[in-house]
């Protein structure tokens, strides 16, 4: 178990005032004051950094700040930490200067470009001891420096494998984690995206399904779901269920088999404790709870999970003026902590406030693995896009061939690059194999061993691994044709079968994206007003954002109101306030309002609820509901959003309701307040998602938001917290509940 | 499912039906705690109702109903064929 220094005991310089930066530039004087700013412009032109101020005007000014960066030593950046907005030192910078201090001392006076020239003259074993005594700023200063070869080269020199139950990040191999996601957690659809992953040589870094329903009970059966479909086929593996750190701890508790433990992390600690609810104190917990009680105690050396991606800190608006690749950097510098297993870079999936196309997702990632590996970490790379930014998959596909050149852990398995539960488009299991074809690698050794003995992989005459007679036979897991049928039909976007080489056949590629091109169209659609209005009367609000490029530019456009439709909000009697928002498809407002909207409001007044009359906002963003339950003081405020298009061309219809708790003044902020330990909270949310036909159907979740509005109401609380409320005054299931259990599994 | 939940709780309320004695439905669409609003009016109504979701529709004598396990309540079919027999 690694020794986790206490935050007290790391030493960090105090912080300075910010000092002016210039440098003479071919006859002109550019100027950057204090570090943030110098950093900033220093690095490639992304769409987060232009809306945070902090992108370079220009490419002179731009090499002017790395030329300046370059100059500068590693002990000058070390006596310079960030600060965040209000001059503090937060506990993401204080972890990020737990570092190797005697290997700092030996590079301490090395210019930021000398130290390039010394990494670039080095072996992996000197990059790692190098990357031991660099915080997460001075890893990201060097990267700007580094142009595309330098990222891919120095990155390649540095090998950091792990083990749990199986090796990971061996030189020579390329592993992937099979993500069987699905809209409504069905195990019948998970089980067969787990088969057709293991017919063709993935999985071998984990079975992990991000689950729809962040709940203990929901998250224990699947875990014990995963953990029967990987006995049952024998696949050597270890499984996960990407939850709250929290609903896993409760998981295991439970006794469910939780053998990693898998949090999103963040590298401003304003983003780590205000929206990902974690802190330093309670993962340093979390780890130690693994070690001692996790189902592979004994067995593993790594136990953690991190999920990590440039621009959540500046989506969330929580950044403290620092750019988007020294964010992710300090995020870095945290994950290494508590020594994970696997890290997994998701940059690309926030959308195009972040990155807005091929280029900046391309670059971006190149600089995130080239980091993680630096700072000693198990880097995995999932190189995505959403269909509101302007990335592609040919984007993503000339990302993976420099990633894997670059030599990542693993990619995700996402079946046929369809996330069916997140509304974006990741690698495929196809791709890690046509990855390793290209670039011969392998699977993780026991991976390999097994999928060997299952003909998936023979070798050839040669000695070679290639692909076996039966890579591809999904069938053969099943009992029957009829079982996989059934399997099948309860999966979206499966497709087809049909393989040519390792890639999916023509007919099942033309498939996928025509799906995606309708999809994308969805981002076009504009809310029909009147089409909604005869569904029940709406007052209608206008918020930030007057046109559909500064919605889709900046979400704090669309989560605030206008200031016209602030003044005409004023606090009403209501606890309840019905919220309807396109966000980022007004077709699934149109699609899903008309069943749901009566349900929900019938069921309101059924139980005597007292609600406001709805209210529509044309470009809304999740935020936005925050402004309205303040200015009309509702205790709960149901907000209906158009998610953004993915999965298939149905999924395009996918809504979600955000509902929101407002923190009373008093016990319920304070009880917030010590449940987070984040005592400037003053919302909580639950989430319902996936509502469309080939989710959630709409008509069925307006019974559900009822039914968690009414226990939001009545136990004052919402999200994690209501949960653990929930799971300490449950009692098992009594005859006379009304159940529905999606999924319900019958036999004859 | 409006129409037929009132239609199940006008009969229902005509019966007097005793919510000592468990109603179970089974319906094929996920529609469960929808239906079950409606016909109980969002739990006002007297009666012990179960909706069991997403379960095909088979002709059969009898149905088991296991305990709820990870999310999943066991439904077993018995007599198969003969269920249409007996209507």
């Amino acid at each position: 178990m690694k020794d986790l220094t206490p935050l007290s005991a790391i030493p960090v310089p105090a912080p300075r005032p910010d000092e002016l930066y210039t440098i003479d530039a071919f006859g002109e004087q550019v100027s950057f004051r204090g570090l943030k700013r110098l950093l900033g412009a220093a690095d490639h032109s992304k769409a987060g950094e232009r809306h945070a101020g902090l992108a370079a005007s220009n490419e002179r000014e731009r090499e002017a700040a790395r030329s300046i960066l370059a100059s500068l030593t590693l002990q000058h950046l070390h006596d310079r930490p960030l600060t965040t907005e209000e001059g503090q030192i937060d506990e993401v910078m204080r972890v990020n200067y737990d570092i190797d201090h005697e290997a700092f001392a030996s590079i301490a006076d090395l210019a930021l470009g000398e130290l390039k020239n010394r990494l670039l003259r080095a072996r992996g074993s000197e990059i790692r001891r190098i990357g031991g005594a660099l915080t997460g700023v001075m890893a990201a200063a060097l990267c700007k420096l580094c142009d595309v070869h330098e990222l891919v080269l120095i990155a390649s020199r540095i090998s950091c494998p792990t083990r749990a139950r199986t090796r990971l990040g061996a030189p020579g191999t390329l592993s992937s984690r099979l993500q069987p996601n699905h809209p409504t957690d069905d195990l019948q659809g998970i089980t067969l995206l787990v088969y057709w992953g293991l017919s063709i040589g993935a999985g071998d870094a984990m079975l992990g399904i991000n689950p729809a329903v962040d709940t203990v009970e929901n998250v224990s059966a699947l875990l014990h779901h995963l953990d029967r479909l990987r006995r049952k086929t024998g696949a050597p593996t270890q499984i996960c269920v990407l939850s709250h750190v929290k609903t896993q701890l409760a998981c295991l508790e439970r006794g469910a088999p939780v053998e990693i433990l898998f949090q999103s992390v963040a590298g401003t600690e304003k983003t780590l404790l205000g929206e990902f609810d974690v802190s330093v104190d309670l993962l340093d917990r979390a780890y130690r709870t693994m070690v001692e009680k996790g189902a592979l105690r004994g067995e593993a050396e790594q136990f953690m999970y991190f999920e990590t991606g440039q621009g959540s800190e500046l989506s969330y608006g929580t950044h403290e003026g620092i750019d988007m690749t020294t964010t992710e950097a300090l995020c870095y510098g945290l994950c290494r902590r508590w020594d994970p297993f696997m890290v997994n870079n998701v940059t690309g999936f926030i959308g195009p406030e972040t990155h807005l196309d091929n280029f900046e997702m391309v670059i971006s990632n190149l600089q995130d693995h080239f980091l993680g590996k630096l700072l000693g970490l198990p880097m995995g790379m999932a190189p995505c896009y959403t269909l509101h930014s302007r990335i592609s998959m040919e984007g993503q596909q000339i990302a993976t061939q420099l990633l894997t050149a670059a030599g990542a852990n693993y990619y995700m398995d996402v079946c046929l690059n369809t996330d069916r539960m997140l509304a974006y488009f990741d690698t495929s299991g196809h791709d890690d194999q046509t990855l390793r074809e290209i670039h011969g690698k392998l699977p993780g050794a026991e991976l390999l061993e097994w999928a060997l003995s299952m003909d998936i992989f023979r070798r050839d005459e040669d000695g070679a691994v290639v692909r076996g007679p039966r890579w591809g036979d999904v069938q053969r897991f099943c009992g029957s044709d009829a079982e996989l049928a059934e399997l099948v039909a309860r999966t979206p976007a499966a497709h087809g079968f049909a393989t040519a080489g390792p890639r999916p056949a023509d007919e099942v590629s033309r498939i996928v994206r025509l799906h995606q091109a309708v999809a994308r169209e969805a981002v076009a659609s504009e809310l029909r007003e009147d089409e909604l209005q005869a569904i029940t009367p709406l007052r209608v609000l206008r918020t930030g954002a007057s046109n559909r490029d500064a919605h889709l530019g900046s979400p704090a456009l669309g989560g605030s109101l206008s200031a016209e439709s602030l003044a005409k909000l004023a606090p009403e009697p209501f606890p309840v306030q019905i919220l309807i928002s396109d966000g980022l498809s007004a077709e699934a407002v149109h699609h899903n309002l008309p069943d749901l909207l009566p349900v929900l409001l019938d069921g309101l007044a059924a139980r005597e609820v007292p609600t406001g009359q709805p209210l529509l906002a044309r470009y809304g963003r999740v935020k936005l509901a925050e402004p309205v339950a303040e200015r009309l003081g509702a205790r709960v405020v149901i907000h209906l959003l158009g998610e953004r298009p993915g999965g298939d061309a149905l999924a395009s219809r996918s809504l979600s309701a955000y509902l929101l708790h407002r923190l009373e003044e008093g016990a319920p902020r304070g009880e917030a307040a010590a449940f987070s330990g984040n005592a400037e909270m003053r919302f909580e949310y639950t989430i319902i998602s996936n509502i469309y036909g080939g989710g959630l159907p709409p008509l069925e979740a307006g019974a559900v938001i009822l039914e968690k509005v009414l226990q939001i109401l009545e136990h004052r609380a919402a999200g994690n917290r209501l949960e653990a409320l929930m799971d300490s005054a449950r009692a098992p299931v009594a005859a006379s509940d009304q159940i529905s259990i999606p999924g319900t599994r019958s036999s004859a | 499912m409006k129409e037929l939940a009132g239609r199940l709780s006008q009969a229902l309320r005509a019966l007097d039906f005793p919510p000592s004695l468990p109603l179970v439905l089974l319906v094929p669409d996920n529609v469960g705690k929808a239906l079950g609003g409606y016909v109980t009016g969002w739990g006002r109504l007297p009666v012990t109702l179960i909706v069991l979701d997403e379960v095909s529709p088979r002709g059969a004598r009898f149905v088991q109903i296991g305990r709820m396990e990870e999310q999943v309540v066991p439904v077993s079919f018995h007599g198969m064929g003969r269920g249409d027999e007996a209507e």
